[in-house]
C-alpha cells in the first residue's frame, strides 16, 4: 500500500476500527465486507503500520472458557491517512459513528 | 465429535497451508472469533443451525486469508535456506574460494572480451542509413599504375593486391562521371601537423576529406559542417573538429566556432564540432583532431597540393551510396570501366599491357577498418582462449560441488530422516550454487570492468590515441548473468540430483553403496576433461611464448638499445633547414650522457616505405625498377652502429655542392653486381647519376619481420629539392636514454624555440610495439594456462581424496592382507597419473589438431613445435603428482585396525 490511496474496502475497515470495532468479526458484521476481503485487508494494513494487533488479557479470555482473541488499534500514520482518505471518500463523512454495543477491551 | 464444531475443524484443515511459522497464531486468532461468537450466541440463545451455518462460512472465508499469507511461506523457507547456504559456504573457505575465484576469472574476462569485440567490431558510423554505404577497394591489377605510392594488401583468397587507397585523379573521374552512385565523397589521413593554438605549437591529427563528405554520410555539426563550397580555393579556409578534440584542448569551450588556429603557419577558421559518438570513417580506433577539404589542402603543406594532383600517388578513401535499385554488381562494373579508362590515358605509350584493377564495392557501414581481417583472426582465438577457461572453471565448478556433494551424503540423510523433501534438498543445494555463481558472478564483473580497458589497450597497441571508450552495457551484463546463472544451475543440478537419490539405511551405516562406482567414474571424467582442456591452453601458451622470444631474437642489423627518437618539423624554406639541423646535431651532442647523434627523413622499423627507381648503366633493367630508399644525415652508420663492409661513411662533405653519392646496403649490391665490387660504380637513381662510396651490412627496412630487401642510403643534404621540412633523429645515449629526454628537448629548443619536438619514443619500444599482438597473447595464454593448471590440480586433490576416504575399507583390507605403505602409495598416485596421462593423450590429440588454426600467429616455429608439446606435457604430469601426492599419502597412512573398523 505504501504511498498509493487507500482503497475504499480499506478505508471502511479503518473507520470502523476508529468507531470502536477492534475484533475481526466484529468489522466483518459492521462493514458488511465478507471474511475473505475483511482479514487479508488488516493484515496489508498492519504491514503498512496503519494498524497495529494485539492479543486481549488472558483473564478475560479464560473466563469464556475460549483462546484469546485478536484485536487491531489505529496507529498515528493510520489515522492521518483515514483521515485524509476519508475526505475523499465523501460518503464517508456522512456516516456517524454507531455507539459501542461492547466495552473496550482491556490491554493485555 | 467430529462434526461437534464443524467450524473448528475447518480451521484446522485450512491451518495446514499456512506457513508453519504463523501457523500457531492464526490459528488462535480464527479459532478464538469463532469460539467468542459461538459462546455468544449461545448465551443470546441463538444457537441454531442458521447461525451454525453461518459460523461455517465465516471459517471458511479464513481459506483466503490463509492463501493471502502463502508468499510469506517461501519467502522464509528460501531466507532459510540461503542462510544456511551462507554458513556453509563460510565454513569451507578454501572450497568456496576457489570455486568463486575460477567462476570469477573465467566471467570477467569473457565479459571484458565481450565489451571490447563489442566497442571495436559491431558498432557502426553513427550516420543515417550506414548499411547503404559502401567503401571502394580494388584488386589486383599488374604492377597497377606506374611509380604507385600506397599502401597494399595481399587478399587473402586470390593473392592480388588490393587496397582501398585510390588516387585524386580517380576520385574526380568517378565523382564526374559514376550514373550509378548517389553520392560520392573521400577522406584522407594527412597525419600529425603543426597546429598553432592560441600562441601554443602543439601537434594534432589532420584529415582532409571532399566537399562531399558530411553531407554524404549524413553527419551535423555544432556550427556547420563542411561542404563544397569550401573545396573552393577562394573560399575563407575553414575546418571542423572532433568532439574529443574540442573536450581536450578547448575544455568544450562554446566559444570555439569561429576561432582561428593555425595549420602549418596557415590560418583556418573552426566552423565546426561534430558530435561526440562519430569517430571518422579512418579507423573505428582513431578519430583525426581537425578536418579540412582537400580543396584546401594546398594551403597546409604544397607537398600535399602535388599529391592531389598526381595520378600515381594512391592515398585517398572513397565511400559512397549507390542508387536506389542499383546492385553492387552494377556500380562495381561502372567503376571499374571508369577507372580502367583513367589508367588508360596515364599510360599512354602504346603497346603496353595494362591490366587495370577490378573496382569492388564492400560494406562501407564501419567505415575503413583497417585491421579487420587481422583482427577477426586474433579476436577468435581470444575468444577460444577465453572459451576454453571458462570451462574449465565451470568442470571445476562441477567436480569439486560434485565431490563435495558426495561427502555430504550423511548430512543430506540424516535431513531425509528428519522429514526433509527431496525437492527442498535439491532447492537446498541449488541455492548454494546460486550463491557460489552470483559471487563468482559479481566479482567477475568487477575483474571484467578493470580488464576492459587493459585488453583494449593491449589489443589496439596504442593507448593514448584510442577514441573508442569500452563501456559494459546492459548486454554485456546479460551475457554474463546467463553465462553466470547457467553454470550455476547446469552443474549445481546434477550433482543436486544424485546426491539427493540416496538410500537412507547404507548411507547412516557409514557403507558406501553400490552406486558410488558410477558416481567416480562421473568425477574423473571430469578431472580427465579438465586435463585435456588444460594441455590445450598449455601448448598454447607455449608456442605463444616461443614465437615471442623467436621475434625477440631477430637481428635487425643494427644496436637498437638505448637509442631514442623523436621528430622535428619546420617551416623555413630548405636553404636554412641544413644549417639547422646541424645545429641540433651539434645540440644535442654537447648533452652529457649522449655518445652520438644522427638523423634520417624516417626512422628504421618504423612501418614506414620509400621507393625511388633504380638503373644502371650499361644494363638493362626494367625502366620501373624501384628499390627501397632512405635519406639519412651524415655518420648515419656510425651512430645507427651499422657495419660497413666496403668503402666509406657518408659525411658532411656530401652536400650539395659535392658529386652525388649513394651508399648501398648488401642486397643491393648482390642483385645489381652480382660477383662485383660495387664501389665507385654509377647508378641512376631517382634518375639521379649517383657513384657508390660504400656497401652496409643488411638491416632490416619497415618491419623486423620483414625480408631483406636492397637499400639505398641517401645524403639528406644532397636531396635537390633541399633538405626534407621533417626529420627524425635518433641519439645514442649512455644508459637509458629516458633519463636524458628533459636535456635533449631543452637542446633543441635553445636552437631554434619553434621546432616541435614530437614522437618522442624508444628504438627498442618501437621495435617491441611491432610485438604487441605477440605478447598479448603470450601473456594472456601463459596466464590462463597456468590458471587452469592450478584449477586442474585442485579438481586432481578434490578427486583422489574422495576416493580415498571412500576407500578406506579397502585399503585397510589391503594392508591388513600384508600391503606395504609404499603399495599403497604407488597405486593412488597411480590412479592420479592415470587420469593426468589419460587427460594429457586427448590433450595432445585435440592440439595436433587445432594448433595449425593458428599457425598464421607463430613465428619461427610450427604449430606441432615439439618443444612446447613436450614442456606443456611434462608440466601437467609433474602437477599432476603433486596433486595426487598429498591424498596417496594419506592412503599410505591409513591405519589398517580403524579402517576395518568402518563396515
Amino acid at each position: 500500500m505504501g504511498k498509493g490511496f487507500l482503497s475504499f474496502a480499506s478505508t471502511v475497515i479503518l473507520q470502523a476500527v476508529s468507531n470502536g470495532y477492534l475484533y475481526g468479526f466484529d468489522i466483518i458484521d459492521i462493514t458488511g465486507l465478507p471474511g475473505g476481503t475483511v482479514y487479508p485487508a488488516l493484515r496489508r494494513l498492519e504491514e503498512s503500520g496503519y494498524l497495529s494487533s494485539q492479543w486481549e488479557k488472558p483473564s478475560i479470555a479464560q473466563n469464556e472458557p475460549r483462546p484469546q482473541r485478536k484485536y487491531y488499534e489505529l496507529t498515528k500514520p493510520g489515522r492521518e491517512t483515514l483521515a485524509e482518505a476519508v475526505k475523499r471518500y465523501r460518503l464517508l463523512e456522512q456516516t456517524q459513528p454507531i455507539k459501542q454495543r461492547h466495552p473496550k477491551p482491556s490491554r493485555a | 465429535m467430529l462434526f461437534a464444531r464443524p467450524h473448528l475443524r475447518l480451521i484446522a484443515l485450512v491451518g495446514i497451508i499456512v506457513p508453519q511459522r504463523l501457523r500457531a497464531d492464526w490459528k488462535q486468532e480464527w479459532e478464538s472469533e469463532l469460539r467468542h461468537r459461538e459462546l455468544l450466541l449461545a448465551s443470546w440463545d441463538q444457537l441454531n443451525w442458521r447461525s451454525k451455518v453461518d459460523l461455517l462460512k465465516r471459517s471458511m472465508s479464513a481459506f483466503w486469508d490463509a492463501l493471502w499469507l502463502q508468499p510469506q511461506r517461501l519467502e522464509d523457507e528460501i531466507f532459510q535456506d540461503v542462510r544456511y547456504g551462507v554458513r556453509l559456504l563460510l565454513k569451507s573457505k578454501a572450497f568456496t574460494t576457489v570455486a568463486v575465484l575460477s567462476l570469477a576469472l573465467g566471467i570477467g574476462a569473457s565479459t571484458a572480451l565481450f565489451s571490447v569485440v563489442d566497442a571495436v567490431m559491431l558498432k557502426t558510423l553513427p550516420v543515417s542509413n550506414p548499411e547503404q554505404l559502401i567503401l571502394l577497394r580494388w584488386v589486383g591489377g599488374q604492377g597497377v599504375v606506374r611509380g604507385f605510392r600506397g599502401s597494399t594488401e595481399k587478399d587473402p583468397v586470390t593473392g592480388l593486391d588490393t587496397s582501398t587507397s585510390i588516387s585524386y585523379p580517380a576520385f574526380e573521374r568517378f565523382r564526374d562521371q559514376s550514373r550509378t552512385l548517389d553520392s560520392i565523397f573521400a577522406f584522407a589521413a594527412l597525419g600529425q601537423l603543426n597546429v598553432n593554438v592560441d600562441g601554443n605549437a602543439e601537434m594534432a591529427s589532420v584529415q582532409a576529406v571532399s566537399g562531399s563528405y558530411f553531407p554524404g554520410l549524413g553527419i551535423s555539426a555544432r556550427g556547420r559542417v563542411l561542404t563544397n563550397a569550401d573545396e573552393n580555393v577562394a573560399a575563407a579556409p575553414a575546418v571542423v573538429i572532433s568532439h574529443r578534440y574540442w573536450q581536450r584542448r578547448f575544455n568544450g569551450d562554446a566559444e570555439v566556432i569561429g576561432k582561428v588556429v593555425y595549420l602549418t603557419g596557415s590560418a583556418f577558421t573552426i566552423v565546426g564540432v561534430t558530435p561526440p559518438e562519430f569517430f571518422g570513417t579512418l579507423d573505428v580506433v582513431t578519430a583525426p583532431d581537425i578536418t579540412l577539404t582537400f580543396g584546401q589542402m594546398a594551403q597546409v603543406s604544397p607537398r600535399f597540393f602535388e599529391y592531389k594532383r598526381s595520378a600515381t600517388n594512391w592515398w585517398i578513401h572513397i565511400m559512397g551510396r549507390s542508387k536506389p535499385g542499383v546492385s553492387a554488381q552494377q556500380a562495381e562494373a561502372e567503376l571499374t570501366t571508369i577507372l580502367q579508362r583513367h589508367v588508360l590515358e596515364l599510360t599512354s605509350s602504346a603497346g603496353e599491357q595494362i591490366s587495370s584493377p577490378q573496382i569492388r564495392a564492400v560494406s562501407g557501414h564501419q567505415g575503413l577498418i583497417y585491421q579487420r581481417r587481422k583482427f577477426s583472426t586474433q579476436f577468435a582465438i581470444l575468444i577460444a582462449i577465453v572459451g576454453l577457461v571458462l570451462l574449465i572453471a565451470c568442470v571445476n565448478l562441477a567436480s569439486l560441488l560434485w565431490a563435495r556433494a558426495t561427502t555430504r551424503q550423511k548430512e543430506l540423510a540424516i535431513r531425509v530422516s528428519v522429514g526433509a523433501s527431496r525437492l527442498r534438498l535439491v532447492r537446498q543445494l541449488l541455492i548454494e550454487t546460486a550463491l557460489m555463481a552470483a559471487l563468482g558472478g559479481g566479482l567477475g564483473l568487477l575483474f571484467a570492468y578493470w580488464g576492459k580497458d587493459v585488453l583494449l589497450a593491449l589489443l589496439m597497441g596504442k593507448s593514448d590515441e584510442l577514441a573508442v571508450t569500452v563501456r559494459l552495457d546492459w548486454r554485456v551484463l546479460g551475457f554474463t548473468a546467463a553465462v553466470t546463472l547457467l553454470t550455476g544451475l547446469f552443474f549445481g543440478l546434477a550433482p543436486s540430483l544424485r546426491a539427493t537419490r540416496i538410500e537412507l539405511t547404507p548411507v547412516l551405516k557409514e557403507n558406501t553403496g553400490s552406486s558410488s562406482s558410477v558416481r567416480s567414474r562421473f568425477g574423473k571424467a571430469l578431472v580427465v576433461t579438465q586435463v585435456a582442456m588444460s594441455l590445450l591452453l598449455l601448448v598454447g601458451a607455449g608456442l605463444f611464448v616461443r614465437t615471442l622470444q623467436n621475434l625477440n631474437q631477430i637481428d635487425a642489423g643494427f644496436n637498437r638499445e638505448n637509442l631514442l627518437l623523436f621528430r622535428v618539423s619546420t617551416r623555413y624554406e630548405p636553404a636554412r633547414r641544413a644549417n639547422l639541423y646541424q645545429q641540433i646535431t651539434d645540440s644535442i651532442a654537447g648533452v652529457p650522457g649522449v655518445q652520438a647523434v644522427t638523423s634520417s627523413r624516417d626512422p628504421l622499423l618504423a612501418g614506414v616505405y620509400t621507393g625511388i627507381t633504380i638503373a644502371v648503366p650499361g644494363y638493362s633493367l626494367d625502366p620501373d625498377q624501384e628499390v627501397r630508399s632512405m635519406e639519412v644525415a651524415p655518420h648515419f652508420f656510425a651512430t645507427m652502429e651499422i657495419p660497413l663492409v666496403l668503402g666509406r661513411e657518408l659525411t658532411l662533405q656530401d652536400n650539395q655542392s659535392a658529386p652525388r653519392v649513394v651508399l648501398v646496403n648488401q642486397s643491393l649490391a648482390q642483385r645489381f653486381f652480382p660477383q662485383q665490387n660495387p664501389l665507385d660504380r654509377l647508378v641512376i637513381l631517382g634518375g639521379e647519376e649517383m657513384r657508390i662510396v660504400g656497401v652496409a651490412r643488411d638491416t632490416k627496412y619497415g618491419g623486423i619481420r620483414e625480408a631483406l630487401e636492397p637499400l639505398a642510403y641517401l645524403p639528406y643534404l644532397q636531396n635537390s629539392a633541399g633538405p626534407t621540412s621533417e626529420l627524425s633523429f635518433a641519439v645514442r645515449t649512455q644508459g637509458n636514454p629516458s633519463a636524458n629526454v628533459a636535456a635533449i628537448r631543452h637542446a633543441v629548443q635553445s636552437v631554434d624555440p619553434n621546432i616541435p619536438v614530437f614522437n618522442v619514443r624508444l628504438q627498442s619500444d618501437l621495435i617491441a610495439r611491432s610485438f604487441a599482438h605477440e605478447r598479448l597473447f603470450a601473456t594472456l595464454s601463459t596466464f590462463f594456462g597456468l590458471l587452469a593448471l592450478v584449477l586442474v590440480s585442485i579438481g586432481l586433490y578434490g578427486l583422489m581424496s574422495y576416493t580415498v576416504a571412500r576407500r578406506t575399507h579397502e585399503i585397510g583390507i589391503r594392508m591388513a592382507l600384508g600391503a606395504q605403505r609404499v603399495d599403497v602409495l604407488r597405486m593412488m598416485l597411480g590412479e592420479s597419473l592415470l587420469l593426468v596421462v589419460i587427460g594429457s593423450l586427448i590433450g595432445l590429440a585435440a592440439a595436433l589438431a587445432t594448433t595449425r588454426l593458428i599457425s598464421g600467429m607463430l613465428f619461427g616455429l610450427t604449430p606441432n613445435d615439439p618443444l612446447s608439446l613436450a614442456l606443456a606435457t611434462s608440466l601437467l604430469l609433474v602437477m599432476g603428482a603433486l596433486a595426487g601426492w598429498i591424498p596417496a599419502r594419506k592412503a599410505a597412512n591409513v591405519d589398517p585396525l580403524i579402517a576395518l573398523r568402518y563396515e
